[in-house]
């Protein structure tokens, strides 16, 4: 009966692979975008590192929140417990969305055991999908594979397979052993990958005016709101996927006219997919973060649906509607030195928004490099020659150096960074906060407040450090911060 | 507990013993495991357990050797052991304590020998094997117990005959873990005893080290810790007394300190002083809380879901000396068979009141059918069983692991103080609208 419903087998490339993606560096903006330019940019590794995320934890976080599905995680029961915080989120969106009662995500472990890491885990695949099955009838079931049954040797293309012949629910395979790469991107590409290959089938027909935007379950409603303002004020419609879409939804988006990104890095495997598969053309601009990344977002669109004339009036008149605000803002911001830690399109972002708030970029730790940011960096490496790269998938002890050394004004980070540098005596600002404005017209401004507000009263983290330290020697703030990053055949 | 998980309320025996020891103030768990262990681990435990950043250590500042494709082929020894030596140019930290996650188990990697490298050269460093198919949090926290007496604990110079340890909370999976250990440390040292909590008050190695010099050790779990105790006994001659779960409330606390009092041979007088004061203090709150409680005809049929220990301190409370009535007490932690029979016992101990029905199920789909079936009209669970109190019209509080819909800092619902919390949070969903 299911027997049209094809099966992913093999794993995506990872990104070190596809894209020349890589996670340890440590530079200047200027120094990085000169070894891009003459194609020395290249990964390095690290002889001391601290805990990361594996492209796992990524690729469940970009389906859990998928309405009316379930997620499998074929692995250990350790190998699900984010998925108790994503789902915080997935309760923060729906109570954004003015839904009630509010729904808990499904979320499962296959809990393999000793005796599994021994015989195998196909048994329990096959138990835990007919069981979620029988409990729940989703529409769809995504199934994540974990560093044990990789090493364990599960085929688990073939068992998916099998399974996917005696039952209906498309059952979508993601291939995500952690220990496959560094760069835990990886994950969102895995994830679409089985998306674009098991959910995605042709459309009948184009719909007019849909804008397929991409979008990661950091992007709050309210972001999600002020694109939907911009799009439909030049008469687009937009089509968020894949977080708390339907099945249909994401189905829709074959016959959407053009796709974009609120985060190019996450949506960019899809993308490519939709574009290569149903001549769905994407837009390839980083997050629509800024003034003038917001407009050149909307440009892009434009220029494939090709409504300029309604696009260049509806961008001049944003411009002047917030530019009085704008202006009171960079007087108040004008020479804050500020350090930038995120995702590589967020980070890039809001490096760039220093010259539009009018603040002093000091440093930037971006999670990993790949080409799709190479463009941001060079420009970057313009605007802010001096200031410190660093391309780290976390690694904070790297950070306290920094910070230690640039002593800046403030921090801007998630809220696993922030906890660090708070203990620095430095303030800082959430950028990935569900509940706060950054995209769009609006963004920008909201963002220049939620600034001020960090700025307006340092006393929490000022006391803070002189209480309790960060766990590192005195000596290490002395070291060079980028010591231990080293030729990768060094470790 | 060989079966598949739906939304487990417990992480793996990697979780576990992370924030066991890292919430032993400057140690350093140092992970040779997954790139992702780390981080799954800490949104998995700390940061739904009432929202708690790490303290000294924790989340991505442990020190990882993020396990990669070629380790995986040509072993991880050397990654781990120039993560070591780097280790202690940066991290400032008493101990080191190597936890070896799934992978680096499943490629055997040969870690003891790196360790005893190490240990030659006169670095502070244990190592325990933790990989997650091994088991879940619980474990994590007995297999850590276990490195510790291994190799940590120092023979004993002395006895104190005033100092006690306390096993069986384990930081994060029981997220009112800080809250708690303060109290018992607190109603012991109105004993006048010094008390090993080991996780409070920045005790760190010291507490490790001089465990053995304590003349008791004291279980606030039916069935944890329970080699640990043996080993103590055997190997330094200190006798425990295990309890059911952490005591709620003037009935249990009373039992409880008299029961310490009397193993320790504590005179008479004084513990019946400081045992005293803290009943006429209790019943002062209940004092005042009868107003809410007679005003609203504040009665329910109450559930509760959670591990062993939590779930006997929390019922036996409201049944026994707050006038609820429990109509299910369901056990998700998956205790050992053979101890089952006690914990049905302890929630059969009523003074008022029949024996609720009790569950055993680490399944919350079971759990959940069970609570459509018996209609409670409060249910004390995780927030992962709020949903479900609201298809059914219960009221709902936070008291197990996960915890998403509360900060938790040293809040606690144990003992004498912490039953008086309790209370406040009981009546808090019902007036929150007022």
């Amino acid at each position: 009966m299911s027997r049209n419903i094809p099966v992913i087998q093999k794993p995506v490339p990872t990104r070190e692979e596809r894209l020349g993606s890589f996670a340890a560096y440590g530079g200047t903006c200027a120094g990085a975008s000169g070894q891009i330019k003459c194609r020395c940019f290249k990964g390095l590794d690290r002889s001391f590192s601290q805990a990361s995320v594996c492209q796992e934890w990524y690729s469940m976080f970009t389906l859990l929140t998928v309405r009316n599905s379930a997620t499998i995680v074929h692995g250990p029961v350790g190998c699900v417990s984010s998925a108790t915080c994503m789902n915080i989120f997935n309760r923060l969106g729906q109570q954004a969305r003015g839904e009630s009662p509010i729904q808990d995500a499904r979320w499962f472990s296959t809990n393999l055991t000793e005796t599994e890491a021994i015989h195998g885990g196909e048994a329990k695949l096959r138990e835990t999908v007919l069981e979620v099955q029988k409990r729940y009838h989703p529409e769809v079931i995504f199934i994540f594979s974990s560093c044990v049954s990789g090493v364990i040797g599960d085929s688990v293309g073939s068992i998916v397979k099998n399974l996917q012949k005696e039952i209906r629910t498309p059952l979508l395979l993601s291939q995500c052993e952690g220990f496959r790469t560094s760069v835990w991107a990886t994950g969102f590409d895995s994830a679409f990958h089985a998306v674009g290959n098991v959910l995605l089938r042709k459309g009948s027909h184009q719909i007019k005016g849909l804008v397929n935007v991409i979008s990661p379950l950091t992007v709050g409603r309210l972001d999600e709101l002020e694109l939907e303002r911009i799009l439909s004020a030049v008469g687009l419609k937009a089509n968020f996927i894949p977080c708390y879409s339907t099945i249909e939804d994401l189905r829709r988006s074959v016959q959407a006219v053009v796709t974009t990104a609120t985060c190019l890095t996450f949506g960019d495997y899809l993308a490519r997919h939709l574009q290569e598969k149903y001549g769905v053309p994407y837009t390839r601009e980083v997050m629509p973060l800024g003034l003038e990344a917001t407009d050149r977002w909307l440009r892009e669109i434009a220029k494939i649906t090709g409504n300029h004339r309604k696009v260049e009036n509806f961008i001049r008149a944003e411009h002047r509607r917030i530019a009085p605000r704008l202006g009171e803002l960079r007087e108040k911001l004008h020479g804050k030195r500020v350090y930038v830690s995120a995702g590589q399109a967020r980070a890039m972002s809001f490096s760039v928004l220093a010259k539009e708030l009018g603040f002093e970029l000091v440093g930037t730790t971006v999670y990993h490099y790949d080409e799709v940011i190479s463009a941001s960096i060079h420009r970057l490496g313009k605007l802010f020659p001096d200031a410190i790269l660093n391309i780290a998938n976390l690694q904070p002890y790297e950070t306290a150096n920094l910070i230690g050394r640039l002593n800046p004004d403030l921090y801007l980070a998630d809220e696993i960074t922030t906890t660090w540098v708070a203990k620095q005596g430095i303030p800082t600002m959430m950028i990935y906060d569900y509940g706060s404005n950054y995209l769009g017209y609006n963004g920008v401004i909201a963002i220049g407040e939620k600034m001020l507000m960090a700025l307006a009263n340092p006393g929490f983290v000022k006391k803070l450090s002189q209480h309790n330290p960060l766990p590192y020697k005195k000596s290490w703030y002395a070291q060079n911060p980028f010591r231990f990053i080293v030729d990768s055949a060094g470790v | 507990m060989n079966t598949i998980a739906e939304r487990p309320r417990y992480s793996c025996s990697l979780g576990g013993a992370i924030t066991t020891a890292a919430s032993v103030y400057r140690v350093v768990p140092v992970l040779h495991a997954g790139p992702g262990c780390g981080m799954q681990l800490f949104n998995g435990i700390g940061y739904v357990a009432g929202f708690q950043a790490p303290a000294y250590i924790g989340s991505s500042a442990l020190p990882s050797s993020n396990t990669r494709e070629r380790d995986v082929v040509f072993g991880g020894e050397d990654r781990l052991r120039n993560l070591l030596r780097s280790a202690q140019e940066v991290m400032d930290a008493d101990l080191y304590l190597v936890l070896t996650g799934c992978t680096a188990a499943l490629i055997g990697d040969d870690v003891e020998s790196i360790i005893e490298e190490f240990r030659t050269q006169g670095v502070s460093i244990a190592h325990a094997s933790t990989p997650g198919f091994k088991g879940t949090t619980y474990h994590g926290y007995d297999i850590v117990w276990k490195a510790f007496l291994d190799q940590v604990v120092k023979p004993p110079r002395r006895r104190y005959a005033r100092l006690v340890n306390i096993f069986g909370i384990v930081p994060g999976q029981d997220a009112y873990w800080q809250g708690t250990l303060e109290e018992i440390e607190r109603l012991l040292k109105g004993l006048g005893l010094e008390v090993n909590t080991f996780h409070t008050h920045r005790q760190g190695i010291k507490s490790i080290h001089r465990a053995s010099e304590a003349a008791l050790n004291i279980v606030l779990s039916p069935w944890l810790a329970q080699e640990t105790v043996d080993t103590f006994q055997k190997t330094f001659g200190i006798p425990y007394l295990r309890f059911a779960g952490v005591p709620v409330g003037p009935t249990d606390t009373e039992a409880f300190l008299w029961k310490v009092a009397t193993a320790l041979e504590i005179p008479q007088r004084s513990a019946k002083q400081s045992i005293d004061r803290e009943i006429r203090w209790i019943y002062d709150q209940f004092e005042k809380a009868s107003l809410a409680f007679t005003g609203f005809d504040f009665r329910h049929r109450f559930a509760v879901l959670g591990d062993s220990g939590t779930t006997i301190g929390i019922l036996r409370f409201l049944a026994n000396d707050f006038g609820q009535i429990p109509v299910l007490a369901v056990i998700n932690e998956d205790p050992p068979e053979k101890i089952r029979e006690n914990i049905r016992e302890e929630l059969s101990k009523l003074e008022f009141v029949q024996t609720p029905e009790i569950l055993f199920t680490t399944d919350p789909w079971q759990a959940h059918e069970k609570l459509r079936e018996i209609h409670p009209s409060f249910v004390l669970g995780s927030s992962l069983d709020k949903s479900i109190a609201q298809e059914i019209g219960a009221l709902h509080a936070s008291v197990s692991f996960p915890i998403t819909d509360r900060l938790i800092l040293s809040r606690t619902y144990s003992g004498i103080r912490g039953s008086a919390y309790l209370i406040e949070d009981f009546f808090a969903p019902a007036l929150t609208a007022l």
